[in-house]
């Protein structure tokens, strides 16, 4: 099939000559220009992520006043923090008088944030509460001390407990960006009312790869038969021999392709897959079952029990549920190194061998030390070594384009959503389809 | 106070314990753990401490049986494992080992180590660390019944795993 990509064209900026998106021809192909260029990488670090919401942090990170945690938005340092209030604030991490970063870790507490430079200090609402001899610095009566308030990230909003922000004021809400990937989300927290805790640790690994090789999987359960073939069979292994079962089993029917799956493309650029759970009383949630029966349509209710679920929000959070709940951060360090950041969400209050099971699935597979993401992040270093090609063939994500259902199919109406396109099979691409559609559109410069 | 004579008894203990991993003999490695072993790595908060209680909190590694570790080496061996197909070349090297006797005839050893990689895939990398064990004295020689391996390193570049580290 010919290719129309214009991948070599002298400009830089018509980004869609990059996307060869046909479906009349049943065609989707990306350049590899995409994963290798660093002009790319600049245009996205202004476009995407400095330009629109991203993910930021959980908020069970910031439990009491001062607690805060310091990330990026694309190239920019900012820090989050629970303010006196109660509230929560987001800041440029630098000082305002000469850009020094106000804290170099990454989470800690500061009730007052005190620059290491030259000392100036400011609260948690932002204000400049003190600046080191101010009177021998300006005239006294024509200071205005206010001008050095730190400044505030433009937008900053929450969605069940997940913290976003954009570095682009003219953004639509929150709400209206994540659009029906909400749906998902509102099942995290499912039986309502019900609060999560961030567990204590984190995974924080650094991988050489561009970040959307990272993001391109995510959306991708294609991959998890090959690559994760061998997790499947060790557990079986271990099944078998220890005769493991209840809470201690891990089922393996998802990376077999066993069950039935779906997948959709809700826009804006968001991705959701989904896998029939073969045998839901094994998953730590299988004890919220009459809450959850009780408080959610029977719909919904098979949605938060019966099946697992994986979602990624453009351009920067994935969430996983299987047994635990995985949530992973993800930002370009450079065109081929990325750096990924991943918490445990669980209810709090659970039964300690509920939480047990729980967080030893979790290490399985999601550590960069357990026994499926070493097999990843393998993959995404050949995969980013290979987008070097250029002289070969663009990357192919046709799969399922003429076979998908525009709009919703059985599942998403028993959820409630609305997706633009829908899939009963768990190979298809129709997620990553989705994903550089909305690439396109915000290289652009659209907002999505 | 360390024992003297206790502690070079049970460093080479640990150097045969690395040199196994060295030359990828894994199954008389996994012979040197009870069978109820705990090898346990922990990882990092967000604020940079290293977590405290494994059962409750997100561990980079938290095993609780030689079963467990077996898991890791079948995994190894399965020849489909993208990560494993290639095995570092690796070289351990252990110091500053002490040892102590305490109750019930456990002995508790901390030592500080340094992994050297190489792989076709990943070149050069070192990785080091603080162990900490719990040994046993059995007719064969020392047991271990927990080993604790604390790399200094907050994030981890790439992934190690239980005969890597």
């Amino acid at each position: 099939m010919d290719t129309q990509l214009n991948d070599t064209s002298n400009d830089p900026g018509d980004f869609a000559a990059l996307v060869d998106d046909r479906p009349e021809d049943g065609v989707f192909q990306v350049s590899r220009r995409v994963y290798n260029d660093p002009a790319i990488l600049e245009a996205e670090y202004k476009n995407i992520f400095e330009a629109n919401w991203v993910f930021l942090a959980p908020e069970g990170l910031l439990k009491e006043p001062g607690d805060y945690v310091a990330t990026h938005i694309g190239r920019q340092p900012v820090f989050v923090i629970r303010q006196k209030d109660g509230g929560i604030g987001g800041f440029i991490n630098a000082c305002s008088h000469r850009g020094a970063m106000l804290t170099a870790c990454r989470a800690g507490t500061m009730t007052e944030i005190a620059c290491p430079y030259h000392g100036w200090r400011f609260n948690t609402d932002g204000q400049c509460t003190g600046i080191r001899a101010r009177r021998a610095g300006w005239p006294e009566d024509d200071f205005d001390q206010s001008r050095f308030d730190l400044k505030p990230l433009p937008r900053l909003e929450s969605y069940r407990g997940l913290i976003f922000a954009s570095l682009g004021a003219d953004v639509a809400p929150l709400n209206e960006h994540l659009g029906p990937i909400t749906a998902f989300l509102d099942l995290f927290c499912a039986p309502a009312p019900h609060e999560l805790e961030v567990v204590a640790g984190a995974s924080i690994h650094t991988v050489n790869c561009n970040w959307k090789v990272l993001h391109d999987n995510g959306p991708d359960p294609y991959h998890a038969a090959t690559v994760h073939g061998n997790f499947a069979a060790t557990i079986v292994h271990r099944d078998e021999i220890s005769g493991n079962t209840g809470l201690k089993k891990t089922e393996t029917g998802r990376l077999a392709g066993r069950v039935a799956a779906g997948m959709y493309a809700p826009g804006n650029g968001h991705t959701a897959f989904w896998a029939d759970k073969e045998t839901p009383e094994v998953y730590p949630v299988w004890a919220m079952k009459e809450q959850i029966q009780k408080s959610l349509p029977a719909g919904k209710a098979k949605w938060a029990l019966e099946r697992s679920r994986h979602v990624t929000v453009f351009p920067n959070l994935l969430v996983n549920e299987l047994a635990s709940t995985y949530i992973r951060t993800y930002r370009p360090l450079a065109i081929d190194r990325t750096e990924i950041s991943s918490w445990c969400l669980a209810p709090v209050g659970e039964a300690a061998d509920l939480r047990a099971a729980r967080l030893r699935k979790f290490e399985d597979f999601f550590m960069p030390t357990g026994m499926s993401t070493p097999d990843d992040v393998a993959i995404f270093e050949m995969a980013n070594q290979g987008n070097m090609a250029a002289a070969g063939h663009p990357n192919d994500m046709s799969r399922g384009m003429a076979a998908a259902t525009t709009g919703p199919d059985g599942p998403a109406l028993e959820l409630g959503i609305d997706p633009e396109m829908s899939s009963d099979q768990f190979t298809h691409e129709i997620t990553l389809q989705g994903v550089y559609r909305q690439w396109v559109k915000m290289m652009a410069g659209g907002n999505g | 106070m360390a024992d003297v004579a206790l502690s070079a008894e049970v460093a080479q203990f640990l150097y045969g314990e690395v040199l196994l991993l060295d030359e990828r003999r894994w199954d008389e490695w996994l012979a040197l753990y009870a069978e109820d072993a705990v090898f346990w790595v922990p990882s990092y908060t967000m604020q940079g401490e290293p977590v405290t209680d494994p059962e409750l909190s997100i561990n980079l590694i938290y095993i609780t049986s030689r079963a467990g570790l077996e898991d890791r080496i079948y995994r190894i061996r399965t020849g489909t494992s993208e990560a494993s197909v290639q095995m570092p070349r690796i070289c351990h090297q252990i110091s500053n080992v002490t040892a102590e006797a305490g109750e019930g005839g456990l002995i508790t050893v901390g030592a500080n180590f340094m992994v050297a990689s190489w792989s076709h895939r990943r070149g050069q990398e070192f990785r080091s660390g603080r162990y900490e064990y719990q040994l046993a004295r059995s007719e064969k020689g020392f047991l271990i019944r927990h080993k604790k391996v604390l790399p200094i390193e907050e994030i981890t570049d790439g992934w190690f795993d239980v005969v890597t580290i």
